[in-house]
This record gives C-alpha cells, structure tokens and sequence, in this order.
C-alpha cells in the first residue's frame, strides 16, 4: 500500500517537474518571415457592433469606424476624415471640410450627407452633439456645416470620438445591421466573450495596412494578461479605457523583460477621487472636509499604492500633465498637514471626549462610511490608506465594498459618506468630467450642488474663446479649493505594454488612442 | 462518562484525529493569544516598507501596505475559527431541533420542515450564499448569516433519520407508557442517541465553513478590510502573485491546515463515535 503511494508520488513530482521544464525550455526557431498579425489582450468584450459616441468599452470600433478628427499624443486635435475645418466668430457655425476620394469597406463614397446621416443616427449614446443643435447641412458633396443655437466649445472633442458610419450599415428601417465604417480593419468575426478578428481593409484611404489581421482576445484576469504577454500568446495590452488595464504590480516586471517594451502615454482628464456627501453631516460641514483633505497624504498614498503609473493630483483636479494648461497655479490647495486636520476638526466641534482615539461631539463618534467598487485593484488599498491616515485625525472609517451598479444605488440613495469615484473620459476636454460630476442638473453623480458652479460650467461650453475659456477654468478651481467637495487623488495613465515585434506603434490621445496607430504598425523581429 | 472516556483514549489511538486535535489546539492558543504572540499590529500600515520578502523583522514578509503578514495571519486565526464556530454552533443547533421535532412528530410538521430543506438543498449553496452577502451586503454579520442560512439542512436531514429509528425503540415506548411528555422524550431519550453523528457533522461542518467563509471573504462579500481574514488576504495578494507571492502563499497554507486539522479530526471522531463505520472497518481488517 505504501509503496503504491509512493510510487505515485514521484509520478506526480517528476510528471510535474518535466511539465515546468516543458514551459521553461525556449520555443522552437521560427522563421524570419513573421506573420503580419498581432493580438491584443481585452479585459472585457465590446457591447454591440453599432458605433456608439465616446464609449469607454468600443476601442475595437475605433478600427472599423472613424471620426472626423482625432486626438494625438499631447490631446491636441488633428484632422483625420476632414481635412480642415473653421468655426464663425460667435461659436454656433461649425464648417467641416471632407477628405476627398474615401470609400467606405463596402465601397459606398464618404462625402458630407453620410456625415449628416450619421450624425443624425440616433438620439445619444449614438449622437455626440449637443442638444441645441439647429441643423446639421451639407452645403456641397465635401463640406458640412454644423449649426447650432448657442456656441458650444468642446464640440471638436466631441466629434473626435463621434464615429462614422455608411448609410449602407442600416436597413431600410434604420435599424443596424452590419458594422460598416471607413476605418483600416474591416470585422471578420465577433465571437461573443473570447475575441473579434478584423482583417485588414486593403482600399484604406490612408494606404493599405501592413497588418493583415488583429485579433483582441478577451483575458478578464489582469495577471493573466500580463503573462499572456511574457509568453508571446498576446503582442499588446495595458490601455486603460481599451480595457487593457494592467496591475502595477506587474509593470516593473514587464520593463525589465528585453522583448517587451512598456509605452506611457498622456494622463486621462478623468481623476480618481473621494467625493464627500454634502448634504449630510459630518460633511456638510467645510470645516470636516478640509480637515479630510489635510489629513490625507495624497502623495504617499499614491506613489505607495499606484506607484509609477499615477500622477498624484496635488493642486486639484486639473494638476495632471494633460491639462497643466489650464491649472490655477494660485490656489495653494491642502497640502498634507494632520496637525491642521486636528484643529479644523476641534473648531467643528469634534473633540475626543471618551480617550477611545475618535472623535464624538454631543456624544456621537465620527465615524463615517466610505463607499467603493473594486473596479481596479488600486482602489480598495487607496481606500484603506485613506481610512489609517484619518484614523490618525481621530476619524473614523468605514469600508463598504459593493458592486459597481450598487454604489450607483447608494449614491442616488445618498447612503454614503464618503464615496470613491472614477471614470473614463470620453474626450480630452475636462467640461466632460466637471459636467458629470459637478452640473446641478445634467450632473450624473452630482453631490455638491451649487449654483455658481453650475452657471462656470455651462460657460464652459459656451465659451469658445480660449483665453475666456481659461478663466473660466480658474474660476472653476477657485471653488473647488474652497468648498473642497472631495479629496482629489490621482489620475491614470495610459501604459501599454508591448512586444517589440511590434512595430512603429505609438499611443495616441483620446479615449481609444491605444489602437489609433494600428494602420502602420507591422511586426518584425 | 464511562463511554466518553473510552471514546476518547480510542481516539487517541487513531494517530490522524490526534495530529488534527494537536493542531486545533495550537490554532485556538493562537486565536487566544494572538495580541501577544504578534509581533507587530496587524492594521498598522507602513507605506516605506511594502510587499518585503520574509525577513528577521517580518516573518512572513509584508503585504501590499506594509503590514507584517505573520500578524495579520495570527490575527485572522481567531476570526476564522469564530466564525467556523459560531455558525456551526448556529446550525448545529438549529438544524438538530428541527431534525428531532421533524422526525417525532412526523404529519404535516414534518412535511413542512423536510420540504424547506428540500427548498435550500436545491440551490447551490455557494449561489444562494452569494446572493444572500450580496443582497445584505458584506460584513461579519450578513456572511454568518449567509452560511448558517445555507449549512443548516445537513444537520436536520441527519436528526430526522436518527429520530425516525430510535423512536421506535423500547425504552421510548417505556417512557411513553410512563406518560413522559414529548418534550421530557426528545431530550432525555431521543437527543442522546442522536447527538454523536451530529458532533462528527459538526466538526466537518467547521472546516467546510472556515473554506466557505474564505471563499465568500475573497469574492469580496464577506470580511471587510482591513480586517485581517484569509480569504481577503488571498485576494488581495492575487495581483502580486508573481512578484510578490508570499502575500498569497502563507494564508494559503493557514487554509489548508485549518481545514485539514478539522478534518482529520472529524474522520477520527467518525471512526470512533459512529458504530457503524467501525464494524465496517472491523470487517475489512
């Protein structure tokens, strides 16, 4: 009996240790023709095939439809289906001239009625305009005009991610049918869960693809990806709002391998914060949410837990590379100073009475929740810093872990304290962020109401001059730092880790810019 | 007593129920001690020294916040014992008095009772638990109740069955023709005959919870960080398992002694405690 089981155990080991050998031993010589393919590493598959205006899950669209104009590396706005374009004076006429000569996969010609039509599509998530748009003309074959009632300044943002598409793609009772763009890769199959294979579209205006296929492979598991990478089964992932996202733990690993190269590119507009619930105590009160944001060494936090990858946002939310053009560079914000947080906290009337190390004011103990999803890995160990460091002031915290659509609940509800927020954005313009977080009205997760806020934001939009446009920007920091509605923490950037197989890729700006270069890479050993 | 006494030197001889008993002991020394035995504070972030291997000062090394992961291990013995304990003792009881109810009185109270056993062993435990944490939210409380809602059935099925057979015996109908009350029956005659194949289900029952809380811990619904419980730990090492596996490897390996311990011990009890199992061990000998 024993000796059986013996026996089998050196069965098992050495079966194991041939199986790790096996894994370990360099794969076979290939030759030096490679084929020109590269698959890319997905966190999550796509919704649906129809192109949809700014949306975080589509970057494989961005292959298959293209827009207008495209952001570049530094978020500068550069042209791509139009050639040029000029607005009037006041801001509402916007006058787009067309690239001539692009035919679509199927071969329908592009030209300014399939920008109207597309334009015209659909009411959003489809449409990218504002809602007081008067008309959208096309004066001749190439030129199309929008008009609009009031002047509407990121409208360039938002036709950068605002795709096109051939009437051809819809039945003939507007109904989507097949996915029918301009782009570089044409579909070839979309199998639901694990990948979608485009081919390269031959006839691209810009020059035929050097690629002939891209394959994204959907590998939900982060750890899973990277090694996918180390292992060559997939040739790119990492970009965040492509779903790619890496953990920061493995990316100084991934610098060090020889055949992998890591690409940083420009930080999301979008910033990763603690929003206060105003409209309840103890954060109604200013006094308790300065002493948070004293009390929180933001750049401790984030240069220990997001590490290399983050921009810590010491100035507010616009202190990050992308947007230091607009940065009020006069606010002094709340640099971190527990021995502040104490005394602002005392001044509020919180004193630790009992000695059990939180404070209590009319007998009851501050003790607030703070609500988060674990929608990346960084977040829940952001929080539980943050809950020791105010534990430090005398505060106390506690964790409530919930499901994505859950907090969106909680939220609405107003069953939070102190909520973690994040996002991706659509376009490198931050009126996006400030509207959704911040518009009294159109504000999607708006906990700090206030009407002069509300009024900067609106002119946000319809300033379209930039020099007013910026002091717009101040104005807009001047109250965040002083009503301090949330601790601002860092923001992402978009790193890819490549293979260097891969050639000439670059990231591009923009909410999909990962995949923007694709047309001209090729692989070469 | 005679019997116990017996019982337990039998035990003794059963050499795997005595490796696990040695090292639930030790567990619960641990638990009790744990504020004495660690060395550092298990909550206690510092950020200058994160994710350091196994070292003199650190044990176990440290996880993703700087926090000695030996402590937090040391600390997450007693909440992983609590919780096996507590739930088992929830549904041990529970799921016994219902069993004994069901099976004496038989008629409709049985048929009511059995069919909401049916009711719960029809889904899968793990679902039904997830969606109880998940429709309560995650917190000690809501995960105890999330297990005690999903484990008591084993222990009510087990008691009916006994119930059904001892209460045909003689000495219940002595003491029914004696006019004992029901109540006096269960406990004094009934209970008794029942109660050793419940204390080994029992002790299995702990190993599956500690599992089963780990599980639903790393899933994100149970224990709330910061608290140091397993499962979380696990999970939240799960990003550094290739640069930093310690993180995940030693709560790993708390796991599966734990719920090895728990087992040994309850196949050892098994062996001893249920005549049956021993007759046929008998006969294979």
């Amino acid at each position: 009996m024993n000796k059986r089981i013996t026996a089998l155990l050196i069965c098992i080991i050495v079966g194991g240790i041939l199986a790790v050998a096996g894994c370990i031993t360099p794969p076979e010589e290939v030759s030096k023709e490679l084929p020109q393919e590269i698959v890319i590493g997905m966190g999550g598959d796509i919704k649906g095939l129809e192109p949809v205006y700014g949306c975080p899950w589509g970057a494989p669209l961005r292959l298959i439809y293209e827009t207008l104009v495209m952001e570049d590396a530094d978020l500068k706005i550069q042209p791509l289906l139009a050639e040029s374009w000029e607005v009037s004076e006041d801001g509402k006429v916007w006058t787009f001239h067309l690239n001539k000569g692009i035919k679509f996969h199927d071969g329908t010609p592009f030209n300014a009625s399939v920008v109207k039509f597309s334009f015209e599509y659909k009411p959003a998530p489809y449409r990218a305009l504002p809602h007081y748009t008067k008309s959208i003309d096309a004066i001749d074959e190439y030129t199309v005009k929008f008009v609009l009632n009031k002047p509407y300044a990121p409208l360039l943002r938002d036709v950068s991610s605002a795709p096109i598409m051939s009437p051809t793609a819809v039945d003939e009772n507007g109904e989507f049918k097949s996915p029918i763009g301009t782009g570089p890769f044409k579909l070839d199959k979309w199998v639901k869960g694990q990948k979608i294979v485009l081919v390269k579209n031959e006839n691209y205006w810009r020059g035929s693809p050097k690629l002939e296929a891209v394959t994204f492979k959907i590998i939900p598991d982060a750890s899973a990806r990277a090694m996918a990478l180390e292992t060559g089964e997939i040739d790119l992932t990492g970009h965040r709002a492509g779903r790619g996202v890496l953990y920061v733990s493995d990316i100084p690993r991934l610098r060090e391998k020889p055949e992998i190269k890591i690409v940083e590119g420009y930080t999301q507009p979008c910033v990763n914060w603690i929003q206060f619930n105003t409209e309840k105590e103890p954060f109604s009160d200013l006094k308790v949410r300065k002493a948070v944001y004293y009390g929180i060494d933001t750049q401790k936090m984030v240069t220990a837990v997001v590490g290399e990858t983050a921009a810590p946002l010491l100035q507010g939310p616009l202190s990050m590379p992308s947007t230091e053009h607009l940065l009020n560079r006069e606010l002094t914000w709340y640099p971190y100073n527990p021995e502040k947080a104490k005394e602002l906290l005392a001044e509020a009337g919180w004193k630790d009475t009992d000695g059990d190390g939180f404070r209590d004011r009319n007998g009851e103990q501050l003790k607030v929740t703070f609500v988060l999803s674990a929608f990346s890995p960084e977040l829940p160990k952001i929080a539980e810093v943050a809950q020791a460091q105010l534990k430090e002031i005398g505060m106390g915290v506690k964790l409530q872990m919930v499901e994505y659509g859950a907090q969106q609940m909680m939220f609405e509800k107003g069953q939070y304290d102190m909520m973690m927020q994040m996002g991706v954005c659509g376009h490198g313009d931050p009126s996006l962020w400030f509207n959704y977080f911040f518009h009294s009205k159109r504000g999607v997760r708006c906990a700090f109401k206030d009407e002069q806020l509300t009024t900067l934001i609106d002119r946000l939009y319809t300033t379209v001059d930039s020099k007013d446009r910026l002091k717009v920007f101040y104005e807009i920091q001047e109250i965040m730092e002083e009503d301090a509605p949330g601790v601002f923490l860092f923001s992402d950037p978009n790193i890819v880790a490549v293979n260097k197989r891969v050639k000439n890729y670059e990231v591009q700006g923009g909410i999909h810019g990962a995949y923007l270069s694709l047309w001209k890479v090729y692989i070469e050993e | 007593m005679n019997e116990t006494w017996i019982a337990l030197k039998e035990l003794r001889e059963n050499r795997m129920a005595a490796v696990g008993a040695v090292i639930i002991i030790f567990l619960v020394f641990v638990a009790f001690f744990a504020p004495f035995l660690a060395p550092h504070n298990p909550l206690e972030q510092n950020l200058e020294k994160r994710l350091l291997a196994p070292n003199s000062e650190y044990p176990f090394g440290t996880d993703e916040l700087g926090r000695g992961i030996f402590s937090r291990l040391l600390y997450g013995t007693r909440i992983s014992l609590e919780i096996g304990v507590i739930v088992v003792g929830i549904t041990a009881l529970l799921g016994t008095i219902l069993g004994c109810i069901s099976g004496y009185y038989g008629g409709i109270v049985d048929e009511i009772i059995m069919r909401s056993v049916d009711v719960v062993l029809a889904f899968p435990s793990i679902i039904l638990a997830l969606v109880i944490a998940g429709l309560l939210g995650p917190g000690v409380f809501n995960l105890i109740l999330a297990l005690a809602v999903t484990h008591w059935p084993g222990y009510t099925r087990l008691v009916r069955g006994m119930t059904l057979s001892v209460k045909e015996k003689e000495f219940v109908e002595a003491a029914r023709a004696l006019r004992a009350s029901s109540f006096y029956i269960m406990r004094r005659h009934i209970l008794p005959n029942c109660i050793n194949p419940v204390i080994v289900l029992a002790t299995l029952g702990i190993a599956h919870t500690i599992i089963f809380a780990a599980a639903l811990s790393f899933l994100g619904l149970g224990i709330q960080p910061p608290t140091p419980e397993w499962g979380a730990m696990l999970k939240a090492g799960i990003p550094y398992l290739r640069s930093a596996p310690f993180l995940t490897f030693f709560p790993g390996i708390m796991i599966m002694i734990t719920v090895l311990a728990f087992n040994f011990l309850g196949d050892g009890l098994r062996d001893t405690l249920d005549p049956r199992a021993k007759e046929m061990l008998m006969m294979r000998k």
